[in-house]
């Protein structure tokens, strides 16, 4: 009877997952993950449903993207240019280069040129967003699902830092994306040459050393986030926060801690 | 160098006074002569060595090699003008012995005799006068100079020690460097942030040796350092060096890191710090992470507080 118990707890015990990573940090946000050279080190409810708040246009980027004729004109439409939150200032009927809305709304997170680009690609935002859901199926984004393409707080839109993480690797992979990113700001010149310049809503940029990306957002619903980059020497660190109280605060701390504490995988 | 060649190439160079004459000797009437070294231990011998040196005119009136070596002291000299003899003391090489020659006019013989851990060594001496006038003060001078270069640039490298806190050289009864101003030194440098963190990579026998120095243990030590280190800063505010003081004050010390983080990140956002603070609010920021704390002392308002209140005013749900 006792060698059946012990080998049942050793059974038991070969079938436990192995220990996932640590939430050394409680406070630093309701979920978050922290990845070192491509492993996450350090993480909180990283599978838990949340709001992904405009950190959805990385998608919306890739699937623009990799979509044909970046170099073409698109023509802003009304729905486009009363688009809320931040915004570059488009009007309804200008002509933008589909490349520089991309950038647009990568860089500055406008919602009126991801709305453009959306309709634009699509012929509509839910159109575009049924887009973003097949691309995020084929990158394994097994706990979203998308509905606005810019990400506004809809029912049904629903993400994890865990899929934003693998979201954020397959948007790094990507060189616009990764270029555009990295900008302190965006210019964008319409076809009648009224230009429009904002700056990148990613505060890390210029003051966090190595800091290179990745992507901002904010809604009522998913409060203050960012997916935050980071190369040093060869290394890079990659933060994903949702929901953080201070987003900056937290990110650069997280991003030093992990560059000076995390083992380095040699 | 092997003991018996050092003392071979001793006895061979210039005779000089055991106490160096100032650089400003006046030239000294000398003639050349030949001296010649066989050197004997138990189954090893050297050839002959022979050199020229320059003899004063009025005779040698100092053993061969006297004064050329400061690792071995010629004691006890006594001449007659005819029969000159020595004692000698190696201490490093714990070798002793005495020395004994008898001189002509036209030259000398004798021999040395020196005893050490490795057995008896047996050396012959014998000079020759060669003739020829000869200025015997001259090496006396290069030999003085080069002592005093010597000395300067051991003071030089003392005190560049001193600088650098390298105390090894500065304690113990063997120390390099003696000088009590480059101890002082020494001690005014282990007390300042630069001191402190060098001290940190250094053994316990290290800092031990410095608190004996310096009379204060590292403790103390650091607390000064930490309120120079506070002073400095709250001077500077941003100014050249402020990066590196601020670094040291969130290393070491928690009080001075109190003051500051109270003073430079309390309540403030990422975005309003000034580019010298940001790398020191941020490691507080991860250190009030580390101790379970929400990042900011006071959270501040949310990064885009200001623009979000108005948002939401205007409408609920504004993503960017």
């Amino acid at each position: 009877m006792t060698i059946l118990a012990v080998a049942v707890a050793v059974l038991l015990a070969a079938q436990e997952p192995a220990p996932g990573p640590v939430d050394r940090f409680p406070e630093a946000a309701p979920s978050y993950l922290v990845a070192v050279d491509g492993e996450v080190v350090w993480a909180r409810a990283p599978d838990a449903s949340r709001a992904p708040a405009s950190l959805v246009k990385l998608l919306a980027a890739l699937v623009a993207l990799e979509s044909p004729g970046l170099d073409g004109w698109l023509t802003v439409g009304e729905r486009a240019a009363a688009a809320t939150g931040s915004r570059i200032g488009l009007r309804a009927g200008e002509q933008v280069k589909v490349r520089d809305a991309v950038a647009a709304m990568l860089i500055a997170s406008g919602n009126d040129a991801c709305r453009a680009v959306a309709e634009h690609e699509a012929g509509s935002a839910a159109a575009f967003a049924a887009r973003m859901n097949g691309r995020a199926k084929i990158l394994g984004l097994e706990r979203s699902r998308f509905v606005d393409p810019c990400g506004h707080d809809a029912k049904g839109q629903h993400t994890t830092a865990r899929d934003l993480e693998r979201l954020s690797r397959a948007a790094l992979a990507n060189a616009e994306i990764r270029r555009l990113a990295a900008q302190p700001s965006v210019r964008v010149t319409t076809r009648a040459g009224r230009v429009l310049e904002a700056p990148t809503t990613n505060a890390l940029l210029g003051r966090l050393p190595g800091a290179d990306g990745l992507k901002t957002g904010f809604t009522r619903e998913a409060g203050t986030c960012v997916v935050a980059h980071a190369t040093r020497d060869g290394r890079e660190v990659l933060v994903v926060l949702l929901g953080a109280p201070d987003r900056w605060w937290t990110a650069a701390a997280l991003v030093e801690k992990a560059f000076a504490e995390a083992p380095r995988r040699d | 160098m092997n003991a018996s060649v050092r003392l071979a190439v001793m006895l061979l160079a210039p005779s000089l006074a055991a106490a160096a004459p100032p650089a400003s000797t006046p030239p000294e009437p000398g003639v050349q002569w030949e001296q010649t070294v066989e050197m004997q231990m138990a189954g090893f011998a050297m050839p002959a060595q022979t050199s020229k040196v320059c003899v004063p005119t009025k005779g040698m009136t100092e053993p061969p090699g006297a004064g050329r070596d400061d690792k071995c002291k010629v004691t006890n000299v006594k001449n007659d003008g005819k029969k000159m003899s020595w004692s000698m003391v190696c201490e490093k090489e714990k070798m002793t012995g005495t020395g004994e020659i008898v001189q002509r006019a036209d030259g000398y013989d004798g021999k040395m005799t020196m005893t050490s851990p490795d057995g008896e060594m047996v050396m012959k001496l014998s000079g020759k006068k060669l003739g020829g006038a000869c200025d015997a003060a001259e090496m006396k001078r290069k030999v003085v100079a080069i002592q005093a270069e010597g000395a300067a640039q051991l003071a030089q490298s003392c005190r560049e020690m001193a600088a650098q806190g390298l105390v090894s050289v500065f304690t113990g009864p063997n120390a390099m460097c003696k000088d009590p101003a480059d101890r002082a030194a020494v001690c005014r440098q282990a007390a300042t942030p630069d001191g402190v963190s060098a001290l940190s990579a250094q053994p316990a026998s290290t800092t031990q040796e410095l608190s004996s120095l310096c009379g204060k243990d590292l403790a103390t030590m650091k607390a000064e350092a930490c309120a120079d280190a506070g002073r400095r800063e709250a001077e500077r505010r941003c100014t050249d060096g402020s990066e590196k003081l601020l670094s040291f004050i969130g290393q070491s010390c928690p009080g001075e890191t109190q003051v500051v983080a109270q003073r430079e990140c309390a309540g403030r956002t990422y975005t309003d710090l000034t580019t010298c603070y940001r790398s020191f609010c941020t490691s507080y920021a991860g250190n009030l992470l580390d101790k379970g704390k929400k990042p900011a002392a006071q959270p501040p308002k949310p990064e885009d507080a200001a623009q979000d209140a108005a948002k939401k005013a205007v409408k609920g749900l504004l993503p960017w």
